[in-house]
This record gives C-alpha cells, sequence and structure tokens, in this order.
C-alpha cells in the first residue's frame, strides 16, 4: 500500500510538471541571456539559468512532454503488438506459435540500448525513432508475459467451457483471455513505463533523442556535465527529476502487482 | 541428444538468426557510408569504386554470404573510420572494458550477498523492511545521474579521484583499479539493487522450507544451518539471472564510458553510431550478442550441474 501511495504521489509531480507545460511555462524556455548565465535561484528564475542563461524550470517542464509522450506511446505500442503476438502464438502453438516466440528470442538477446542505439543509426536521430526504438524492444516482454498466460489459462475452467460451448477463436481471445491478462499487463505496462523514460533520458543524454535546442531531460543533464565545475547544483536537478519519473512508474508497478497478488489469494 | 547437445545448437542458431537480423536491419541504413566518408562533394566515380573495393554494390544478401564467411573465420571487415580490421580494434579495446565489468560485478556481490542475506534472516523485521524500501528507490536511480554524483563528489568536492585519466592494466593493477574505482561503482551500485532483491527472495524462499524447519527443531547451529542447507539451496534463483544482469551491465556500459571518458567497447560502440561505421557497428554487435548468448549458454549448464533435477526434467519432457 505504501509502495503504490509513494509511486501515486511520485507521478503526480511529474503529471503536474506535464500539465502545467501545455497551460503555461514561467518564462520562455529558449530565451537566452548570457549575462546571466548559471544565476542563482531567484523569484524570476525558481531553479536558476543554465550556461546560456535559460530558465531551467521552464525548459525542465517542456521537456517533461517529449519525455512523456515518447515512452507513452512507445510501450503502448509494443504492448499492443506484444500482447496479440503471445497471445497469438500461445493459442495456435504448432509452427506458428514457435516461430513468434523463437523471433521473439532474437530480440531478447539484444541488450535494450544496444537494440535502441541500432534502430536510431538506421532511422536517424529523433523523437518518432526514439519511439519506435523503445516500441521494439518492448515487445518481446509482452509477448512472453501474454504467452505464458494464455498456456496457463487454457486449463481454466471458464475457457473450456467457452470452448464446450463453440465459441469462436477470436471470441475466447479477446473476450476471455485478454481481459483476464489485464492486471498483469497493467504491472508490465508501469515497469515498461519506467524503462522507457530511462532509454528516452538515456538516448537523450548520448545526443542521440530529442535534438538541442529543444529541451530534453536528458540533454539538459548533458549539458550540464559539460559544466558541472562552474555549476555543481546543476545536474543535480535534471537527474532527479528523471528518477522521479523511473521510480514512480517502478513503485506504481510494484504497488498494482501486490494489491493484485492480494485480491487473488 | 543429450541436454547439452541440445543447447548448443540452439545457441548457435541464435547467434545465426541474431547476426542475420542485425545485418538486414543494419543494411537498411538511408545514408550512404561512402558519401558520409568522402563528403557530398565527392565525384561519382570515386564514390562507385569506393563502394565496389567495399563490395557495397552487391545484393545485401550476398553481402551477408560473405561477411558471414569472414565471420566464422573471425573476421569482421574493415571499419571505415579506423581503416582497420574490426576484430583487431575490439581485441584492443576489450581489456579495459573487461576489467570495469568484473570490477563492477565483483563490487556489486560485495555489496549486495551481505544485505541480502541479512535481509532475508531478519525477513519481518524493521531491518528487512528498511533494506527493502532502500533498494526498491535506488533501483530507480539512473546510472547516469549517478555517475556524474559520483564524478562530482569525488573528483571536486572531496578529490579521492583523479577525473578522466585511465590508467591500463599494464602500468600496474592498484593505479589500474584506482582509475577504474568511480565508475566500476556506479555499475556496481545499480547492479547491486537487483541482486540484493534476488538473494533476498530466494533465500527467503528456502529458509521457509519444511527441511530448515526440520534443521532447526534437530538444534543445528546457526552457521550450519544458514551455510550448509540455506544459502547452498538459494543459489539457484539467482545463478538463472546472471544472462540478463549482464545484458544490463552492457547497456551500463556503453553511458558509464562516456561519462567516465573510458576508451572502451562502450565509447567504440557510439563512435561507431555517430560515424555510422558499419562494419564496426555490425561487429560490435555481433560480439556483445554473442557474448549475451555464451553466458546464457553457459548458466544453462551450470545449473544443471549445481540442480540435476532440471536435466531429468528436460530429458522426461523429450521422451513423451
Amino acid at each position: 500500500m505504501k509502495t503504490l501511495i509513494t509511486g501515486t504521489v511520485m507521478l503526480s509531480v511529474i503529471v503536474i510538471m506535464l500539465l502545467i507545460s501545455w497551460i503555461d511555462l514561467p518564462s520562455d524556455p529558449n530565451a537566452m541571456n548570457i549575462a546571466n548565465r548559471f544565476a542563482p535561484p531567484s523569484g524570476e528564475h525558481w531553479l536558476g539559468t543554465d550556461q546560456y542563461g535559460r530558465d531551467i524550470l521552464s525548459r525542465l517542464l517542456l521537456a517533461s512532454q517529449s519525455a512523456l509522450t515518447v515512452s507513452l506511446g512507445g510501450v503502448g505500442s509494443g504492448m499492443l503488438i506484444g500482447c496479440i503476438l503471445g497471445a497469438v502464438a500461445g493459442y495456435m502453438k504448432g509452427l506458428i506459435g514457435s516461430v513468434i516466440m523463437r523471433a521473439m528470442d532474437v530480440l531478447f538477446a539484444f541488450p535494450n540500448l544496444l537494440l535502441a542505439l541500432m534502430l536510431v543509426t538506421v532511422l536517424g536521430t529523433g523523437q518518432v525513432n526514439v519511439l519506435l526504438a523503445i516500441a521494439v524492444f518492448s515487445v518481446p516482454s509482452f509477448a512472453r508475459l501474454m504467452y505464458g498466460f494464455v498456456l496457463e489459462a487454457q486449463s481454466y475452467g471458464y475457457i473450456k467451457a467457452a470452448r464446450s460451448y463453440n465459441a469462436g477463436h477470436a471470441v475466447i481471445l479477446f473476450r476471455h483471455l485478454i481481459p483476464a491478462a489485464l492486471p498483469r499487463i497493467g504491472v508490465q505496462m508501469s515497469l515498461a513505463l519506467g524503462s522507457g523514460i530511462l532509454t528516452e533520458t538515456a538516448l537523450s543524454f548520448l545526443g542521440l533523442g530529442v535534438q538541442p535546442p529543444h529541451p530534453s531531460w536528458g540533454g539538459m543533464l548533458n549539458e550540464a556535465q559539460s559544466f558541472m565545475y562552474l555549476a555543481p547544483a546543476y545536474p543535480l536537478i535534471p537527474g532527479f527529476v528523471i528518477f522521479l519519473a523511473v521510480a514512480g512508474f517502478n513503485l506504481l508497478g510494484d504497488g498494482i502487482a501486490a494489491r493484485h497478488k492480494e485480491a487473488v489469494s | 541428444m543429450s541436454y547439452l547437445a541440445q543447447r548448443l545448437l540452439i545457441a548457435i542458431l541464435l547467434v545465426f538468426l541474431v547476426s542475420f537480423a542485425s545485418f538486414a536491419v543494419l543494411m537498411l541504413l538511408p545514408g550512404d557510408p561512402v558519401r558520409l566518408m568522402l563528403g557530398t562533394e565527392a565525384p561519382p566515380h570515386l564514390v562507385e569504386e569506393l563502394r565496389a573495393q567495399y563490395g557495397l554494390d552487391r545484393p545485401w544478401l550476398l553481402q551477408y554470404a560473405d561477411w558471414l564467411a569472414g565471420a566464422v573465420s573471425g573476421n569482421l571487415g574493415e571499419s571505415f573510420i579506423y581503416k582497420m580490421p574490426v576484430t583487431q580494434i575490439i581485441v584492443d579495446r576489450l581489456p579495459m572494458t573487461l576489467s570495469l565489468t568484473i570490477f563492477a560485478s565483483l563490487m556489486a556481490l560485495l555489496i549486495a550477498l551481505p544485505l541480502g542475506i541479512w535481509a532475508a534472516v531478519k525477513r519481518g523485521s524493521w531491518v528487512d523492511g528498511f533494506i527493502q524500501a532502500v533498494v526498491q528507490i535506488w533501483i530507480a536511480i539512473p546510472n547516469f545521474w549517478l555517475g556524474i554524483l559520483l564524478l562530482l563528489g569525488f573528483t571536486v568536492m572531496i578529490p579521492l579521484f583523479p577525473p578522466g585519466n585511465f590508467v591500463p592494466i599494464s602500468e600496474g593493477l592498484g593505479a589500474h583499479l584506482h582509475s577504474l574505482f568511480l565508475p566500476a561503482l556506479t555499475l556496481a551500485i545499480a547492479e547491486a539493487a537487483v541482486l540484493i532483491r534476488m538473494f533476498r527472495a530466494s533465500l527467503v524462499e528456502v529458509l521457509n522450507k519444511d527441511f530448515m524447519t526440520f534443521a532447526h527443531t534437530k538444534g543445528l547451529p546457526t552457521r550450519k544451518k544458514y551455510i550448509r542447507y540455506a544459502l547452498r539451496n538459494s543459489l539457484i534463483g539467482p545463478i538463472t539471472v546472471i544472462g540478463l544482469q549482464v545484458m544490463s551491465l552492457i547497456s551500463g556500459v556503453i553511458i558509464i564510458e562516456q561519462i567516465f571518458n573510458l576508451p572502451g567497447l562502450g565509447r567504440l560502440l557510439l563512435i561507431a553510431v555517430q560515424q555510422r561505421d558499419l562494419f564496426l557497428l555490425q561487429g560490435l554487435v555481433i560480439f556483445i550478442t554473442v557474448t549475451v548468448i555464451l553466458v546464457n549458454l553457459c548458466v544453462d549448464l551450470l545449473y544443471t550441474r549445481i540442480d540435476p533435477r532440471i536435466q531429468l526434467h528436460a530429458t522426461k519432457r523429450r521422451t513423451t
């Protein structure tokens, strides 16, 4: 319960940041003022300014848009494709099933960041391509989850009952199997969003995601590293926001999993 | 077919499929590597000549066959930017990355084993609760942020480690480890969080088994009870995820080498990505995925040694 609450609180901070960025930013995130670089926090700039004298708070708020849309879009599409592939593989078994699951094994053999780097190399830098990369490496974990669930569920009474009154494959799959798997998918989705945010920020940290001057959390952290001897407090800020988002999704996932386990037993 | 042969065959097949998939993906590169090398102003005949020299003008399936034939004998092609055999470049950079990962793994074990055991033995107490809560938060700290924080803390505020000078192992082990200490610590802290959870979970499972209650009622000394019975039986769980740990270490190394400016495989990979060095990138991808697959194979074989029931199970499944 504590986990769930902590996770929700952390995520609310991030969601509020996103909402504010949609409504109104405190000041222009790209307005430069070299005379006022690395200014300490003040009434005008709550979190101070960066190496070009830009308002750090406004940049953080604006960057929440790309971080959240890219990871949500990536994980969401990976989830859809993965669940369908896994469900079909588990349901059909046979040749189709093993071809799908072997393909997932191949994808699983690539470390996440390596796969993302390869795809970004091929597709070029930018938000949409980072989204695609996150989608691709999210697919196998959802496929495996769904595959395992469908195999397990074949022995459930209500699935056998549905079979016995001659329900069609599509009905069994979409009306009975997929809804029953929703809690597990939700947990996996929350955890995957955590790693989605990590990948998005890691890629923009390496200069392969959102391109400057548009702000990104990873990009800001990278800039902060180059100037950390001049402004040692700057790296703390974007890093903490990334941590908040990742920890929020992780805790939410763990929390839902614990609640679900309690409810079932 | 024995269990060993079966696993080996699957591993080889997987290596083949992975190499094919990555080659196919990289061949779809929209940017022409030759154009990138010569610049957009280069005369067309020169571009054609170079394309022919690297064999880039032929159908990609044929190129893959050539590459595969070379790869089997250890020749991964030639890098565009370094003008050297890819295998040579990888071999040159490997020792640093290997040192870093081994050093980090040892450190992670050193942190995780005592904490995991402590939490499991005191399960349900405030110590356990505290360790678990800390791990839950700790696991979410991005390694690139942690690296920067450590760099900031231990090179600027408390200057224990001079920044950015890597000392190769040939100049003394002590100096070598000293220069790798901060990056290894960054990787280790991230790994340790996962390991603590795993050690705790698998040890708790064993401690709740009947034979542990029996050992307790028999009045066995605590040390014997925990080490001879509990620890040995709880090792198998964590071993199965070593493969996943190696993968996350590799992802970590790519970023950590960048932050600490270390000349290893991770930096090389980023250079290959930025410069679109096709053969170098393909070579690195293959090298990394083969490592991952080999580690998983070793894990499979290792745990049939520790737990013979797994092999029995595999045999039974085949005969039915």
